[in-house]
């Protein structure tokens, strides 16, 4: 982890009509960090990660990407570059169910980066390696399991060369026994140089790899600690309901 | 076990018995009994039909068909009142007997025209204009105009080929394919063949069928190999590929018909033919759009809604959902005013005002502006299923396009439609079926299609003055024959969209 500010937000506030789902996020994020998000449903959390790629316009505040500034104004030449540089795993995978797993990860940088297809097919190969599913290269996205799909979105998005990589919920469309190999792919990915922010409702991930671990409520910040402190010895009383609600 | 399957059937068609007398053993004796006095009335229809019309085979083949129809009626009205099925439900007996009675009255009515009162002569003297028009029948049977035949059996041989290469991409059982592809080119090459009333060289035609099913079966063996040693995601991809070929065979047509002019005097000059011969009258020149006929037509001008049509139809679905002012309202209105018009309107406009507001249109046939309008026409309604189908595409495709850096254009491209087509291709089809139907439309602005081209066979010469019903019916069935075929093809896109899990997420 190095002191460099890779992600910088100023009062970020986002609402839908009458209904502020942020009300002013301050948060800063240094290169190489891993940072995991709790909060329960509806808090903004997943609001707020989305908002770090311009999934989400924000209606006030300042996003600042590895120094682009994303807002109304960016060019479509940067903002291309900032998702280009984020990698992002959904909920629900979103895999293209008319590509093969090979043609899902080879999209992006052909078609963004101007790879050819030779290497970047090369690169599809390694990264399929490294999720452990290279057998799979060649079949389509329905005829793979929960957790196989996941996997081939996180390395659909790593094959971008992502220096953050955001996780919204990636275990919680899957079946139980398929969230492991999910979370090890995950962890396998903590321990590289990659910036993570992490959505996630599971605890022992957050525990076992996060820097610091940050609580979110009503579209508010309330607490960032480190794990240790976070879990064992909140400093917020919301914090002490959150934690004795789901453990 | 036979006496079992009997009752079933029976049963399903009359409902079950509910009389006194017949219990479960003699159940089957009263089925007999009402079978032998209908054989007994039947014969008696069959010596009636033969002693009245002769013994051809034509009247044999009939009187069987009534035989079977009356013995079916009679049988099923005879057993349901021995064994009074309809006290039990009625309307199911009911119903079991009328439909039985219609059957009989379809088959010795239709039967009887079709194989007795017809005279099918005036179809197989002039099948060969209702297929391909006017000007291509006489340079077939005339010797004072170069053969110009093999412009239509390249476009033939190339569709051949590229259908039977989609079967092979299939992966289905080889005979599923290879069996009614056989029988299909059995039967062309019969009525290539028949030797009724033939006013050409039946040689060449039956020969180069032979040659198109053959290059057809090479072309299913070879893709068939290809893809069954590859994997599926290379038989897709060559389904693709044949996908656009099929579209380059279109044009190829239109070209290849009718070469521009530059084209027909560089042919003039390598083949030495001396520019003071009108090239038109020599193999170099190419057959002029307005002397386009018969079921050709039809099909250039379907196949014309569906290839542009499915281009225009892609651009003003995308320029109906667009933010731009300027590609949206255009887009909403050429969408609504083009659908809102009945295509003879079109049709009329296309002959008539069209030259007059737009001055490129001009000099240009009236058959190649009915392929513009019909893709015009098609690709408006193809614009709305699609716009469907882009609406209905799960907004987090979108969103992981967008996240990994594709342009919103690359987004709509590259993700959005190919789900938008996979998923509407069914409603695609029916809209190319309706343009099917549509081309015969083209008669009433005096281009001589296959409808009315087979309407006005009566005329073709005194001794066939009356028969206007059998092109009619003959007309009826080829079409039929058409749609039915496309109608199939979408039902099997059906199944094939159910068979797979779609959607990623939605499935886990």
């Amino acid at each position: 982890m190095s002191d460099e500010v890779i992600i910088e937000t100023k009062g970020v506030k986002v609402n839908f009509g009458d209904f502020w789902a942020l009300k002013g996020i301050d948060m800063e994020v240094r290169r190489g960090e891993i940072i995991v998000v709790l909060g329960p449903s509806g808090s903004g959390k997943s609001t707020f990660i989305r908002t770090l790629n311009r999934l989400q316009p924000h209606s006030a505040g300042t996003v600042c990407i590895d120094g682009i500034n994303i807002d109304d104004d960016t060019t479509v030449a940067d903002l291309k570059k900032v998702r280009a540089e984020v990698g992002f795993v959904f909920q629900q995978f979103n895999l293209f169910p008319h590509l093969t797993i090979m043609e899902n990860i080879t999209l992006a940088p052909m078609k963004v980066k101007g790879m050819s297809k030779r290497e970047s097919e090369a690169k599809a190969l390694e990264l399929l390696g490294r999720v452990g599913i290279p057998e799979q290269a060649y079949k389509y996205p329905s005829e793979l399991s929960g957790g196989q799909q996941q996997r081939v979105a996180i390395a659909r998005a790593l094959a971008m060369d992502p220096k953050i990589m955001l996780f919204d919920e990636p275990t919680s469309a899957l079946d139980p026994e398929m969230i492991k190999e999910v979370l090890d792919v995950m962890i396998d990915l903590a321990r590289e140089d990659v910036t993570m922010i992490v959505v996630t409702h599971e605890m022992g991930f957050a525990k076992e790899v996060a820097d610091r671990v940050i609580l979110f409520d009503e579209g508010l910040l309330i607490e960032e600690n480190t794990p240790d402190v976070f879990f064992d010895n909140p400093e917020h009383e919301r914090t002490k309901l959150f934690l004795q609600q789901i453990l | 076990m036979i006496q079992d399957k009997i009752l079933d059937i029976e049963q399903s068609v009359i409902g079950k018995s509910s009389s006194p007398w017949v219990k479960d053993h003699n159940d089957i004796s009263f089925t007999y009994l009402g079978m032998g006095i209908s054989i007994i009335y039947s014969l008696l229809s069959f010596i009636n039909i033969t002693s009245d019309e002769g013994t051809s085979i034509k009247v044999i083949i009939f009187a069987a068909l009534v035989f079977l129809a009356t013995f079916l009626a009679v049988y099923l009205t005879v057993t349901s009142i021995l064994k009074l099925s309809f006290r039990k439900n009625p309307a199911t007996t009911l119903l079991g007997i009328i439909s039985a009675w219609i059957i009989y009255l379809v088959v010795s009515g239709f039967g009887h025209f079709a194989l007795i009162d017809a005279d099918w002569e005036v179809v197989w003297a002039n099948r060969v204009l209702v297929i391909v028009g006017q000007l291509m029948t006489e340079s077939l049977t005339q010797s004072y105009l170069p053969n110009q035949s093999w412009r239509l059996w390249s476009v033939l041989y190339l569709t051949f080929a590229l259908i039977s290469a989609a079967y092979g991409t299939t992966g289905d059982k080889p005979y599923k394919f290879l069996i009614p592809f056989t029988i299909f080119c059995g039967v062309l090459i019969y009525i290539a063949w028949n030797p009724t009333a033939i006013n050409y060289n039946s040689d060449e035609p039956v020969m180069k069928l032979i040659g198109a099913t053959i290059l057809s079966y090479i072309t299913f063996g070879l893709s068939y190999y290809y893809c069954s040693i590859n994997e599926e995601y290379k038989a897709n991809k060559l389904r693709s590929y044949l996908a656009l070929s099929s579209v380059f065979v279109f044009f190829f047509a239109v070209f290849i018909m009718n070469p521009p002019e530059a084209v027909q005097e560089l042919c003039a000059d390598v083949f030495g033919i001396s520019s003071s011969e009108n090239i038109q009258l020599t193999r170099c020149g190419g057959v002029e759009a307005s002397q386009w006929g018969g079921i050709f037509v039809n099909l250039i001008v379907a196949t014309a809604g569906c290839v542009l049509g499915f281009g225009v139809g892609v651009v003003l679905a995308f320029g109906r959902q667009s933010e731009l002012p300027f590609f949206k309202y255009p887009s909403v209105a050429l969408i609504e005013t083009v659908r809102s018009g009945p295509l003879i309107c079109w049709l009329y406009f296309a002959v008539f005002l069209l030259p007059d507001i737009i001055d490129p249109f001009m000099d240009i046939e009236d058959i190649m502006r009915m392929l513009l309008i019909f893709g015009l026409f098609g690709g408006c309604y193809i614009a709305e299923v699609l716009r469907g189908g882009l609406q209905s595409v799960d907004s987090g495709q979108k969103e992981a396009a967008l996240a990994l850096g594709l342009s919103p254009m690359q987004t709509k491209l590259q993700v959005e439609l190919p789900n938008a087509v996979r998923t509407t291709l069914p409603s695609i089809v029916s809209v190319f079926i309706g343009l099917w139907k549509d081309t015969t439309l083209l008669f009433i602005i005096n281009i001589l299609d296959f409808f009315k081209l087979a309407k006005d066979l009566p005329n073709t010469s005194p001794g066939y003055l009356g028969d206007f019903l059998e092109p009619l019916y003959v007309t009826a069935l080829v079409f039929w024959i058409f749609a039915f075929y496309l109608s199939r093809i979408s039902m099997r896109i059906e199944k094939g969209l159910g068979l797979t899990n779609e959607g990623g997420g939605e499935a886990a």
